[in-house]
């Protein structure tokens, strides 16, 4: 009995300790950006909303709050648009091995080193005379973003039944209009969750993007650059600010996919 | 009388796989008919083909005389009730039922009375704005009914749209499709496995076997007069005895099982000495016990004695192996016990097929 108690009382702290080790370095950083010191050093003194004041007033912080966005905004669109189309497509192959093997081929960019697509994509650009730029950043990211917006459809539209398009037909429906009456109603909150999804994924993306963008800003460039010349505290309000956007963008793609389940 | 679908020379093949083999079959007007086999035998293929959702390899397809073959799904005079229902699971009740009459336009007063009259129809009255994913299995069913016939098919098509339910409901639901049937005068083409529901439910029975279609008959032609030994394994039970033609005369058969003899009818023309299978089914079957009274039969001996409820089956062994079953009644089996010498004896009308017949 005690034996038992001591094992359970070690695994615990073992659970602890891993999430510990997950979650310390984030929380450390979120409470540093309110943290008064501009030393980096417990304990804290007290709170302030200088970092976030000044990292705003960092005249280079609109431009890559900015480009963030349009760049976040472009993968949303494109690559959750290009997903759902590819995923639909592949689902109604009638050969199995066929739908296995062009699923795999699109997968298998999400575990090609970002390193190497940000390099392949850079010589490419530079093949045709594309000088770097937002727009070869905005190629990279839908890229990125298109493998992980595949699967999420994927996984949706297993379930889908597609006798129900056959039924829209069969009573007198074209299939464009089958597709508009059934087929997107049904499946637009999971085409919206995989597209904030990509959103997500472009919002923090920084290898591609830096060997792309030439001399513009992200948020994840800048935060580099940052760094780069010292840790300034502002960073740190930088991060957390990156942070909150991201988790508000899984959270409503995940409620999304979510409520659609129900 | 005028045909609702017309099957001219079908066949479907997928790659080099023959899913159907040049079927004919005039389907009449207001007709309940069954297409009935085993899964893929073919005929949900078939199903599939006079809708539009397969376009056959060869053949045509005409509803009321008009030819349809190459017509899409869309335009076709036919409509389809799905095995699991294919509800817009989006949309209510009311709105599942409607939809085929907002496609044509039909003014809004009009759709409400059509889909209360539908609802009135399948009897779920109250439920039109009941969520599609918020109805039982019977429910869905009936909905996926209504709506079929809400957009006023020519013929309506149903790809086993009971095999989904329990056995109480699926019963219940076989009568109410029947009544509401007559009742419109529609012609149904009904494919199911289910050799029970189409005896029960249609005016003729289609059996198809591997792309094949085996015989078109009215239920009560079908179980009397299979036209092979497929037909009779595959309707009803039946014992299906190997045996050999002694002698042949006109269409009267005399077979020998074991060293004995007994009269049989044959569709096909045997020849003696040739070996053959003999089909008769267990509540034709009687058993006698040994004596003075006991009529020409076969003789064997009581292997296996199965209580049934309603009726008592014998198993009887000819010559220690060919087990033949007979169900009798509770007062007949009186007195049998498992090894008792009996005289087996059935009606001339039992069917003798050449041994290679399908």
């Amino acid at each position: 009995m005690v034996g038992r108690q001591r094992s359970s009382v070690l695994a615990a702290a073992y659970v602890v300790l891993v999430l510990l080790f997950l979650y310390l370095p984030v929380a450390v950083t979120v409470m540093f950006s309110f943290a008064d010191s501009p030393r980096l050093s417990m304990p804290i003194e007290g709170l302030t909303l200088d970092w976030y004041r000044r990292a705003f007033s960092n005249p280079l912080m609109g431009v890559a709050v900015r480009n963030s966005v349009i760049l976040a905004a472009v993968s949303a669109i494109a690559a959750g648009a290009l997903g759902a189309g590819f995923a639909f497509g592949v689902i109604r192959m009638k050969s199995r091995r066929l739908r296995g093997v062009l699923l795999g081929a699109s997968l298998l960019p999400a575990v090609i080193p970002l390193l190497v697509i940000g390099i392949s994509l850079a010589v490419a650009f530079s093949a045709i005379g594309w000088l770097q730029g937002l727009r070869n950043a905005a190629f990279g990211h839908v890229l990125v973003c298109l493998p992980f917006v595949v699967l999420t459809m994927n996984a949706r539209l297993e379930t889908f039944d597609f006798s129900i398009l056959e039924a829209a037909r069969d009573l007198g429906a074209s299939p464009f209009r089958a597709f508009l009456d059934i087929t997107l109603p049904i499946i637009r909150p999971s085409i919206l969750g995989a597209a904030l999804l990509a959103a997500a994924l472009s919002l923090d993306e920084f290898v591609v993007t830096w060997f792309n963008i030439g001399s513009q800003q992200t948020l994840p460039v800048l935060v580099w650059g940052l760094v780069r010349r010292g840790v300034d505290p502002s960073i740190n309000a930088v991060a957390s600010l990156l942070l909150f956007s991201l988790i508000c963008l899984v959270g409503i793609s995940n409620l999304s996919a979510w409520r659609r389940r129900r | 009388m005028k045909s609702a679908v017309e099957i001219l020379g079908i066949e479907k093949r997928f790659g080099p796989t023959v899913a159907i083999e040049h079927v004919d079959l005039a389907i009449d007007e207001g007709e309940f008919l069954s297409l009935l086999g085993a899964s893929g035998c073919g005929k949900s293929t078939l199903l599939r083909i006079i809708a539009g959702f397969e376009s056959p390899t060869r053949g045509r397809i005409k509803i009321q005389g008009e030819d349809v073959t190459g017509w899409p799904p869309h335009r076709r005079p036919s409509n389809i009730v799905f095995q699991r229902g294919a509800l817009f699971p989006h949309m209510n009740v009311f709105d599942n039922i409607a939809y085929s009459l907002r496609l044509r336009k039909w003014p809004r007063k009009r759709i409400a009375e059509k889909v209360e009259e539908m609802l009135a129809l399948v009897r779920l009255e109250d439920l039109g704005h009941r969520g599609a994913n918020e109805l039982s299995g019977g429910q869905i069913q009936r909905v996926a009914l209504a709506r079929a016939l809400a957009a006023e098919p020519r013929v309506l098509l149903l790809d086993e749209p009971l095999s989904a339910l329990d056995l109480k409901l699926r019963e219940q639901m076989q009568l109410e499709l029947r009544t509401i049937q007559r009742q419109l005068g529609a012609t149904f083409v009904f494919v199911t496995h289910d050799q029970t529901e189409a005896l029960v439910m249609s005016d003729r029975i289609a059996i198809m076997n591997q792309g094949h279609l085996v015989q078109l008959g009215t239920p009560r032609e079908i179980y009397t007069r299979p036209a092979s030994v497929f037909a009779s394994a595959f309707i009803g039970q039946t014992n299906l005895i190997r045996c050999t033609v002694a002698a042949v005369e006109g269409s009267t058969v005399t077979v020998e099982i074991g060293g004995q003899r007994m009269p049989a009818a044959s569709p096909a023309s045997l020849s003696p000495g040739e070996p053959a299978t003999l089909s008769v089914r267990p509540e034709a079957v009687r058993v006698h016990r040994i004596g003075p009274e006991a009529p020409f039969g076969i003789d064997a001996k009581v292997a296996e004695i199965i209580y049934l409820g309603s009726s008592i089956r014998i198993g009887a062994a000819i010559n220690g192996d060919a087990i033949v079953w007979a169900d009798l009644r509770d007062e007949e089996a009186e007195g049998l016990t498992p090894g008792m010498d009996v005289r087996l004896a059935w009606p001339p009308t039992a069917i003798v097929w050449k041994e290679t017949s399908k």
